[in-house]
This record gives structure tokens, sequence and C-alpha cells, in this order.
């Protein structure tokens, strides 16, 4: 006999609801939607030492980079400060890496020798779409309407990322962070993300595997970086500007006046005011 | 190929969302098969609640939330308590511990 709950079952039913509390874990884990500036942690593969095995770790969305000594260095670097002549620093966003710059700056060193993938069913991205006023004119804020983003066909897919352990000097503990890697969009996310048409770089199988492992050169590593997923292979879903708090949060919704997407490689143009919400 | 999506059964989604009741709000429940049996995952807000139907040594059937968690077991008897009469007054069902 053993417990649960402290009531005595058998044995073989504590068996079954110990091996539900690896499901629940999973489920958690799934039904999660992760917000990167919540600088949370995001489960990310990477591989075992020199091994072609891997691990899925959790590591802290928003790269670290070592230079920083403690909490207070992270809060400053995260969310930008005024020194004391009041000379303002400003923020730097370590959520995305971008391609073009991953050997050039803070990620040079991660990007030769730490790099990861980012397992995902699904992205959110927002389209800004311009309103016009009671006045009739174009409102300077633009409204935005959520997609969440997945492959054709594919439960998982894989983003590529880099990773580096930040050290706090005042509590002497280890956390790993990580940034998510992003290309230009295709033609599909230049109609979603129109404000920044940048989206993450998707690998296929053979580059997830040549990104994980292998000894690639720097040209190497900035033609992967670099990949973009083809829009053909990708389908987005319009959801509830609140779809956080929804029950169903990936529900399709129709929104009347925003863009139809067009897949492929035919670019938006043929509708009447493209962006334009009435 | 990557191998690194480790083997796991594939929990699976049934039915539709159903609402459940406690101090006058309503939450949302989903119905899960896994491992052979049903989970009930209720969402708090932006957490998960899961509970299941066990069975004691002396089989009597009872309530548990996965994983275990005795601050609720009374709000587990209650939602239990409400899935029931729910499966009962749509599906005509009732819920076992068993597979």
């Amino acid at each position: 006999m053993c417990y649960y709950n402290s009531v005595k079952v058998t044995q073989e039913e504590y068996k079954q609801l110990k091996e539900l509390e690896t499901v629940v874990a999973f489920l958690n884990e799934e039904f999660a939607i992760h917000k990167g500036f919540d600088y949370g942690d995001y489960p990310v593969i990477r591989p075992i030492g020199n091994t072609r095995d891997t691990e899925r770790v959790k590591m802290q969305w928003g790269f670290l980079p070592p230079h920083l000594k403690n909490g207070e260095d992270v809060k400053r670097f995260r969310n930008g400060y005024k020194d004391e002549s009041g000379r303002y620093f400003k923020p730097y966003l370590t959520l995305n890496a971008t391609s073009e710059e991953l050997l050039n700056k803070m990620y040079k060193e991660a990007a030769l020798k730490r790099r990861c993938l980012i397992p995902s069913i699904g992205f959110y991205e927002w389209m800004h779409v311009q309103v016009v006023g009671k006045s009739g004119k174009l409102l300077k804020t633009a409204e935005k309407f959520p997609y969440l983003v997945r492959l054709k066909g594919q439960e998982e897919f894989y983003m590529a990322g880099v990773w580096q352990p930040w050290f706090d000097t005042e509590s002497r503990t280890v956390t790993n962070t990580f940034s998510l890697v992003t290309t230009a969009a295709n033609s599909l996310m230049k109609q979603i993300h129109n404000s920044k048409e940048r989206m993450p770089t998707i690998l296929p199988g053979d580059l997830a595997e040549a990104w994980l492992y292998h000894d690639l050169s720097d040209q190497d590593i900035l033609d992967i970086a670099n990949y973009q997923v083809a829009s053909e292979e990708m389908i987005a879903t319009p959801l509830d500007k609140d779809f956080l708090k929804k029950t169903n949060p990936h529900e399709r919704v129709v929104y009347k006046g925003v863009p139809e997407l067009v897949y492929g490689d035919e670019q938006p143009g043929s509708h009447e005011n493209p962006g334009l919400l009435f | 190929m990557l191998t690194c999506k480790p083997a796991r059964t594939v929990p699976e989604i049934i039915g539709e969302i159903f609402f459940l009741e406690f101090k006058e709000a309503r939450y949302p429940c989903r119905t899960i098969k896994a491992n052979g049996r049903l989970l009930y995952q209720i969402k708090f807000r932006s957490s998960y609640l899961y509970v299941t139907k066990t069975v004691n040594q002396h089989g009597i059937f009872f309530w548990t939330s996965i994983p275990q968690d005795l601050t609720l077991r009374r709000l587990v008897a209650d939602l239990g308590k409400q899935i029931e009469d729910h499966l009962i007054k749509t599906a005509c069902a009732t819920t076992t511990a068993s597979k």
C-alpha cells in the first residue's frame, strides 16, 4: 500500500497517479504561452557535452552577457537607466538576436560555441493596422491584431537560439539564458509583422542538426541564421485581441477591414487600401 | 534527424470544454485522456488544476488533484462532484477510477 493525498491506495494505483504527474508537467508546458518580457524560463534543447545526445533544459529567455555582475546590473541592462550625471542609457533587448548581427556583438562567442534549439508549436505576432479616426484622418497609433503562426503539418518545430550562462556575483548562482535568432520576414510574415518585418529563424531537420552539432564556420553560422522558412509552409490564424485571457486562446476570429493574408510569393497589394482599417 | 523529443504518451483532448462553478465564478474544464485515464484540466485564471478520480484500498472512490495537494482536498472533492454531475447530465455517463 502507498499513500496519495494521505489516503492509502494500492501500489498499482499509486504508480499510475505518479505517472499522471509526469503527464501534468508535460501538459503545463504544452498549454503555457511564454511571454518574452516576463523573462521567464523556457524549455531549450542543447547538446550534452560533445556528444550527439541532447537534453531539454529550462533557460531564462533574455540573453545576459557575462559582464553583468548582479541583479541590479541586469535590471539596468534590461530597463535602461540614468547615471549620476543624468545621461540616459538605453535598455538592451536581448530576447531576440538578429541573424545579421550574430557575429558582430555580444552574441559572437555564444554563436560560435553555444548554439541551441528552441522547440515551439507556434508563435504569436501582431499586425499593425492604421486606423481612420472620426475626423477621417489616420490615427497616430496603429491598431494591433494578433496572429498565431504555425508550420503546416508539423506539431512542433525548432527555432535557432544562442545561450549564455550568466554568473551572479552576489548570489553566486549561475542562470542559463538564451536569445532567439531572428531573420528577415518571408512574404507572409511581412504582412503580419509589418512593423518590423522579422520572424524567428525556423530550421528544418538537417539545418537544426547542423546548428546544434556541427563545427560551423562564421559563414555557415550566418547562412543558417538567415534561413527563411517559406511562407507556404506556414499557417497563420487571426486571434482575439485578448486571446491570452480566453478559454480557448487559439480560436480563430475574423476581423472586418483587416487585409486578408496572401500565402506564397504573391505580395499583398491587390487589396484596396492594404493595411488600412475602417 | 534530431532525436531530441523524449518519447512520451501524447495526451488526447476529449470533447468540448464545460464549466465548473466555485464561489460564484465559472471556470472552464477540459477532459484529457492520458495513460488510459481521464484527467480533468480546470483553468483558474493563468494556471491549471488537474484532477482525476481514484480509489482507495477499500475500493472507495475519491477525487484527487495531480500532483497531490492536501490543501485543495475540499475544492477538489467539490469540483469532482460537479464533473460527475456534468457527465451524468450530458452523456448519461459516470467516471471510474480504473482504465
